[in-house]
């Protein structure tokens, strides 16, 4: 497969909490328009590395730098989360983070907000501007709710729907923000393999229709090896490997890593 | 210009013995912030709340001596005691009832009952001890002047920092060397974990909640002594600039609540012999520390950055 | 909305600005200035609302936000003519002295001055934990106290100001609060109403959706001390006199059990709310006065007992009733169609999806 342009770099990204180094010197490259996983055994610092990535922390060293489609890279290293969701990088939780007691329909929306350009008081005296913007999210938010068929829950409460309609939700509520890179964290977890099945077919689907790049963290191997353009392994906070699946699945190294290495061996 | 040559007579007025005196009542206020500072900064680290009720024990720690000593004629050292048991005991109910009940409650919840816990500690004063202020019982052992050389100092003023000190080797003892005060620490460093190796949660709290509370007996009883006009709002200002002693040292620090509270202690009563033209705004002067603590070293001087699991 | 809500909004509200009419030349003054003090309390309650509710941010410092508008109305209202009547202890600063300022105007600035100060406290303290605003805000509306006791060239320090012009009006009062719920609504049912909601239920998933936290948290916040300020305006032109004892930290209290009873986000709760809290503290003034049977006095019943009952009902309220009358529900026009067309069906259908 052609390597096409990078989007998203790390440079020997580092992270320490007190003395645990939960992630040490990691380097990425995240081509477009490429679904790229990292992988690793429990406590590897996979979601550490998100969080660096996305803003949630700053890394104690290294630099993430982000090129948007058509402009030049800049360094998004300790921006603000919110910033960094307006530049194009959107994400998803391990454990779920929906807004638990708002509808279906809200969660989605609020995720609009960002591109939101009237002021708090045009949209308050609901503006006539302001009513064309919110006309435009409405249609948005219909359309996406429609494709992952929840738009005929979309008054029930986020916590009240069944397990697997919660990830979808979230990812739809992460589409809402427009990205250019989706983040996602083990979207898989917790997925039956029919269900995983679909997710995967889905993961392609939103790809190619809002020309995504996907980075993602799952343990599901079946699904990382299907989908993944290229693979980056990760153990006690190193890299320790990269590449096709195929490479991946015959490296010595990533399979001591999940397997642990016997000591008489 | 009329700002700084005040400033300047005022020092040139100033005797060595007068601002000895100064600084004697500063490390005393200093260490009545510390005390109560500390039942602040301890449930704090444990339950993660702000225990708005506590300055409302220190103000019925206030009453429990008066009773004792004007009311029953106990003599006053075993009142001190009496009080201390009492105030404890009250504490704990109040842990028991308010915030026992909202353990799993949003943060917000469990506010509001703090709130109400204080407010409704502050309206049974009113209702049953009126809202006229009282005279705090006089202990002329305690409240008499001593002169040393040419400084005038009121003998509570020297005793406050040595109780205080013990009091604080004490507490350190119990934190850092019983087996109690490993579970208290486990606790504070991580709520989950604790509970999930066995230690007795509930049992803990209440230690803590006994603990802060005799401090805030003991801060008390010499706040009276020092203080002597006693009112059902006499623990809000002092509770406030306390938490505030709290979040400077570092909110859950133990060592940082004492710096804290001196800091403020010092401060408070060296401002206004320094600028005696801003003595009206002295309760002021905590707050200010706040927002600039808050804007250079959010977790305080002595407090940990910790970042939210997510 | 729809066209059917809209209209009968535009209803609801005229039938309820009759009924303020009919206050204003019916009633005697003691009960037109209970209705003017319930509509008060819920301006100051819905301010409250919308950052301790909606924006999940809990702030104590209404009583403080209040003084400063009750005391911008109270220094620029009265007329300069009487002044030196009132500020006889120390004579008015030369810089305001001449400044009159009519009441709509004063409100307005009252209100700006409160969200200014919001801004100062807000800049520090809203980017961190959220319980520390609790204590800053607590802490500024003493200080405040504090400031206005010694400016007393400008505020007159302890002695209060007397003589500002009262106006018992239920229709005015009445008019203000309504402009205020309604611009409270439409916010709170715009993109940035969701955004506030955003930030209550779950912080960092709000920012990582793109939800600025500093920014949507500080206009919350500046928006609620704006309508405080306005609120607390017209409080001093409904008590006529102004000292710093009116506006003891305390008085926030009010405003906190108004919005746990009524429900922290919803804002017709808060305006049920004020209304139960506001006649409540009136009605239970029976519990001060000492109770007589048979020629006896109950013991029980004297000044202070008010009070008491008043905490112990906040403290009933957040340990066995949490989420209020309305809990985070709206009154909606849809909800009442319902009722009044099937009032049996409507309850028993509500009660099986709690249940479902």
């Amino acid at each position: 497969m052609a390597k096409t342009q990078t989007v998203l770099k790390t440079d020997t990204m580092t992270m320490r909490f007190g003395g645990v180094t939960a992630v040490f010197q990691l380097n990425l490259d995240i081509r477009e328009h490429q679904i790229v996983a990292l992988i690793g055994p429990n406590g590897a610092g996979k979601t550490t590395a998100f969080n660096m990535i996305t803003g949630v922390y700053t890394p104690t060293e290294g630099d993430v730098i982000y090129t948007a489609p058509g402009a030049d890279p800049v360094k998004i290293t300790g921006k603000r989360p919110s910033d960094i969701a307006k530049m194009g990088i959107a994400r998803t939780f391990q454990n779920i983070r929906l807004f638990k007691d708002l509808s279906v329909y809200e969660n989605v929306m609020i995720a609009k907000h960002l591109h939101l350009k009237s002021n708090f008081l045009s949209a308050t005296l609901h503006l006539p501007w302001y009513n064309k913007e919110q006309r435009a999210m409405e249609a948005d938010v219909e359309k996406l709710l429609r494709s992952v068929d929840l738009w005929e829950l979309r008054h029930e409460k986020a916590s009240s729907l069944p397990y697997g309609k919660q990830r979808r939700l979230e990812i739809v509520r992460a589409l809402a923000t427009n990205p250019k890179i989706l983040l996602l964290d083990e979207p898989a977890a917790g997925m039956n393999p029919k269900e995983t099945e679909e997710l995967t077919e889905f993961i392609r689907q939103i790809r190619d229709e809002y020309k995504l790049t996907i980075f993602m963290i799952e343990h599901h191997m079946d699904l990382v090896m299907e989908i993944s353009d290229w693979i980056y392994v990760l153990d006690f906070g190193m890299l320790i490997a990269e590449g096709t699946p195929a490479e991946i699945q015959n490296n010595n190294r990533v399979i001591e890593a999940y397997l642990g290495v016997d000591e008489d061996a | 210009m009329d700002f700084l040559t005040q400033f300047f007579q005022v020092i040139a007025n100033m005797s060595a013995a007068s601002l000895a005196q100064h600084i004697v009542n500063g490390i005393s206020l200093g260490s009545l912030y510390a005390l109560i500072a500390i039942g602040y900064t301890m449930v704090y680290g444990i339950l993660l709340m702000i225990n708005f009720a506590h300055a409302d024990i220190v103000m019925m720690a206030c009453y429990f001596a008066f009773f004792g000593i004007t009311v029953f004629h106990i003599p006053w050292y075993l009142t001190f005691i009496l009080v201390i048991i009492a105030t404890a005991l009250l504490g704990v109910v109040i842990e028991r009832t308010a915030y026992r009940p909202l353990r799993d409650a949003p943060k917000n919840s469990v506010l509001i009952s703090a709130i109400g816990a204080s407010f409704l500690l502050e309206n049974l004063a009113n209702y049953l001890f009126s809202g006229r202020p009282l005279r705090f019982p006089d202990i002329p052992l305690l409240s008499q002047t001593i002169g040393i050389g040419s400084v005038q100092i009121q003998a509570i003023c020297l005793v406050i920092p040595v109780i205080t000190f013990i009091s604080l080797i004490v507490l350190l003892h119990i934190v850092n060397h019983t087996k109690t005060g490993m579970a208290m620490r486990a606790v504070s460093k991580d709520y989950e974990i604790a509970r999930v190796m066995g230690v007795n949660i509930d049992r803990v709290i209440s230690i803590t909640f006994i603990i802060g509370s005799s401090l805030a007996a003991i801060g008390a009883f010499m706040w009276g002594v020092r203080y002597p006009g006693i009112t059902p709002l006499l623990g809000v200002m002092p509770g406030l600039k306390c938490f505030i002693a709290a979040v400077i040292g570092g909110i859950g620090n133990i060592k940082g609540a004492v710096i804290g509270g001196f800091i403020l202690g010092l401060g408070e009563v060296l401002i206004v012999a320094f600028f005696p033209q801003l003595s009206g705004y002295r309760d002021a002067f905590a707050f200010i520390v706040l927002i600039i603590i808050l804007f250079y070293k959010p977790t305080g001087l002595l407090g940990e950055k910790t970042t939210e699991k997510v | 909305m729809s066209k059917r809500n809209m209209i009968l909004t535009v209803v609801g509200l005229i039938v309820l600005f009759a009924g303020a009419c009919y206050a204003q030349f019916e009633l005697d003054s003691y009960l037109r200035r209970i209705i003017n003090l319930c509509l008060i309390y819920a301006i100051i309650g819905l301010s409250m609302n919308l950052t301790n509710g909606f924006a999940g941010q809990f702030s104590l410092g209404q009583a403080g936000f209040m003084a400063l508008g009750a005391y911008v109305v109270g220094v620029f209202t009265v007329p300069v003519e009487l002044r030196a009547n009132v500020f006889y202890a120390v004579p008015m600063n030369p810089l305001i002295a001449d400044i009159q300022l009519p009441l709509w105007l004063a409100l307005i600035v009252g209100g700006l001055l409160a969200a200014l100060v919001a801004f100062l406290i807000g800049t520090p303290v809203l980017r961190l934990r959220g319980d520390y605003l609790a204590i800053a805000t607590l802490g500024f509306s003493e200080i405040i106290r504090i400031v206005i006791t010694n400016a007393q060239s400008f505020t007159n320090g302890a002695l209060g100001i007397k003589d500002i012009p009262t106006i018992n009006d239920v229709r005015y009062i009445f008019l203000v609060t309504a402009i205020i719920f309604l611009f409270i609504t439409c916010l709170i049912n715009s993109s940035y109403g969701r955004a506030f909601k955003a930030i209550r239920e779950d912080e960092i998933a709000a920012e990582a959706m793109g939800v600025g936290l500093f920014r949507h948290k500080c206009m919350a916040f500046m928006l609620s001390a704006f309508f405080a300020g306005i609120g607390g305006g017209l409080y001093a032109t409904l008590l006529g006199t102004v000292d710093p004892k009116n506006f003891l930290f305390t008085l926030t209290y009010n405003f906190l059990l108004i919005i746990v009873l009524g429900g922290m986000g919803s804002i017709t709760g808060s305006m049920l709310g004020s209304i139960i809290v506001t006649a409540g503290l009136e009605y239970l003034r029976i519990f001060d006065e000492p109770w007589e049977i048979f020629g006896t006095v109950i013991p029980l019943f004297r000044p202070g007992f008010r009070m008491v009952i008043f905490s112990l009902l906040l403290m009933i309220c957040v340990l066995f009733w949490r989420k209020g009358i309305m809990g985070t529900e709206e009154f909606t026009w849809d909800k009442f169609v319902a009722f009044c067309k099937n009032p049996f069906k409507y309850f028993t259908r509500k009660g099986a999806k709690n249940h479902g």
